[in-house]
C-alpha cells in the first residue's frame, strides 16, 4: 500500500520512519505530492574516471573501498553547479537522510522506492535507472545514479528537487526466509 | 555476466571478532554489572564474539527483532563524504563489502563496529540484517548465540 501525503506525515510523527530535513509540513505543498515526497539533490557528485585501465569485479573483496578510487568527487554550491554532459554518468545523493528502521514485532515497517520527476524526465535526465528500492533497515542519504540522455548539457544545483520517494508498507517482518538456511553446513550455513 | 547473487546469511569470522574480547572485564562481576546496566538503561547492545563467555539470559531475552546491535568490521573511505566502505570477514576467508552511512559506524580502520538490526533470534544464534546490500549480494549475517558477549 502506497502512503498518501498525509499518511507520510502521520507515520513520521509516530516515529515509523524519518526523512530529514524536510522543507515544510503542509501536505498540500512542496515537498509533498499526493502520494510521494520530493527529495533534493545533495552537494556531492562522483564522476567515474574515464579510461581507467580496470574492469570492475564485484567479487573483489575490497570493491567498496576501490570504487571511490576510480571516481573523482565534485562538490557543488549555489554558485557552482555541476554540468552534466550528454550521455554522461555520475553518482550523486540526496540532501535528505532517510531512515526506515526494522521495528519490533507488531509494529509496521516501511520501505520506499525512489522515482524520477516528470520535469527532469522531459529534459532527458535519469535520476535512477536500476536501483530504486530503499529497503527496510536502510539509513542515510539515498544514492542516485544519473545519466543525461538528452542532446544538451544539463546543470545540476544542490537543493534542487531531484527525485520523489514513494513509501510503502512492508507486510510482515523482513526476516530471512527459512529455506535460505536449510541444509547448509558451510560458513554461510548452519552453525554447529 | 555476474555470478549468482546469493540471498542467504553468513556466519561471522570468529577471528575477526576475537579482538573485542580483549576489552572484556577480567572480573566476571564487572561483566555481570555491565550486562545488568545495559538491560536497565536500554542502551544499544554491542555484540562481541569472544568465544569465552556468554551473554546473560537477561540480555539474550532482549535480542528481539528490531534490536540494534553492533558487529565488528573494517572500514575505509566511502564514495561520498557521509559514508564508509565496510568489510565484514567470514570464516571461509570470504569478505562482504558494502557502503553504509557513517552514523552507523563506531571506531576506525580494522577495529570498527557496524550497527545492525536483529531480525531473528534463537537459543543457538541470531541473524542480523546489514544496513544495505553487500556487493556480494547478502544482507544477512548469522551470529552464534553461544558466542555472544554484550558490552
Amino acid at each position: 500500500m502506497i502512503l498518501s501525503n498525509q499518511a507520510i506525515l502521520d507515520a513520521m510523527d509516530q516515529g515509523a520512519f524519518s526523512i530529514a530535513p524536510i522543507e515544510g509540513r503542509d501536505p498540500s505543498s512542496a515537498p509533498f505530492n499526493a502520494s510521494a515526497i520530493d527529495l533534493r539533490l545533495g552537494t556531492e557528485v562522483l564522476i567515474p574516471k574515464k579510461n581507467y585501465p580496470v574492469a570492475i569485479d564485484l567479487r573483489n573483496p575490497g570493491i567498496a573501498g576501490f570504487l571511490h578510487q576510480i571516481s573523482d568527487r565534485f562538490t557543488m554550491n549555489d554558485h557552482q553547479p555541476f554540468t552534466l554532459e550528454k550521455n554522461e554518468f555520475v553518482v550523486t545523493n540526496t540532501l535528505e537522510r532517510v531512515s526506515f528502521p526494522i521495528r519490533e514485532e507488531g509494529q509496521q515497517c516501511y520501505s520506499a522506492r525512489v522515482e524520477g520527476k516528470s520535469s527532469l524526465a522531459r529534459c532527458g535526465i535519469l535520476v535512477h535507472f536500476t536501483a530504486p528500492t530503499i529497503h527496510a533497515g536502510f539509513e542515510g542519504p539515498i544514492t542516485l545514479e544519473m545519466i543525461n540522455m538528452s542532446a544538451h548539457s544539463f546543470l545540476l544545483f544542490p537543493g534542487m528537487y531531484i527525485c520523489q520517494l514513494i513509501i510503502e508498507e512492508v507486510r510482515g517482518l523482513p526476516i530471512a526466509a527459512p529455506n535460505q538456511f536449510s541444509g547448509q553446513t558451510g560458513p554461510a550455513g548452519i552453525v554447529p | 555476466m555476474f555470478g549468482v547473487i546469493r540471498e542467504r546469511a553468513h556466519a561471522l569470522d570468529m577471528d575477526a571478532c576475537a579482538r573485542y574480547a580483549d576489552a572484556m572485564p577480567e572480573n566476571p562481576e564487572d561483566q555481570q554489572q555491565s550486562d545488568e546496566s545495559a538491560a536497565k538503561t536500554g542502551e544499544k547492545l554491542e555484540i562481541r564474539l569472544a568465544g569465552k563467555a556468554t551473554a546473560s539470559a537477561q540480555i539474550r531475552a532482549r535480542l528481539t527483532k528490531g534490536t540494534k546491535v553492533w558487529i565488528p568490521c573494517k572500514v575505509s573511505e566511502g564514495m561520498f563524504s557521509n559514508e564508509s566502505a565496510v568489510e565484514i570477514s567470514l570464516p571461509s576467508g570470504e569478505k562482504l563489502s558494502l557502503y553504509v552511512d557513517k552514523s552507523l559506524i563506531q571506531g576506525t580502520g580494522d577495529n570498527a563496529k557496524l550497527r545492525v538490526y536483529v531480525v531473528e533470534s534463537s537459543d543457538k544464534e541470531i541473524t542480523v540484517l546489514l544496513p544495505s546490500e553487500s556487493f556480494q549480494g547478502s544482507r544477512w549475517v548469522r551470529v552464534p548465540q553461544s558466542e555472544l558477549v554484550l558490552a
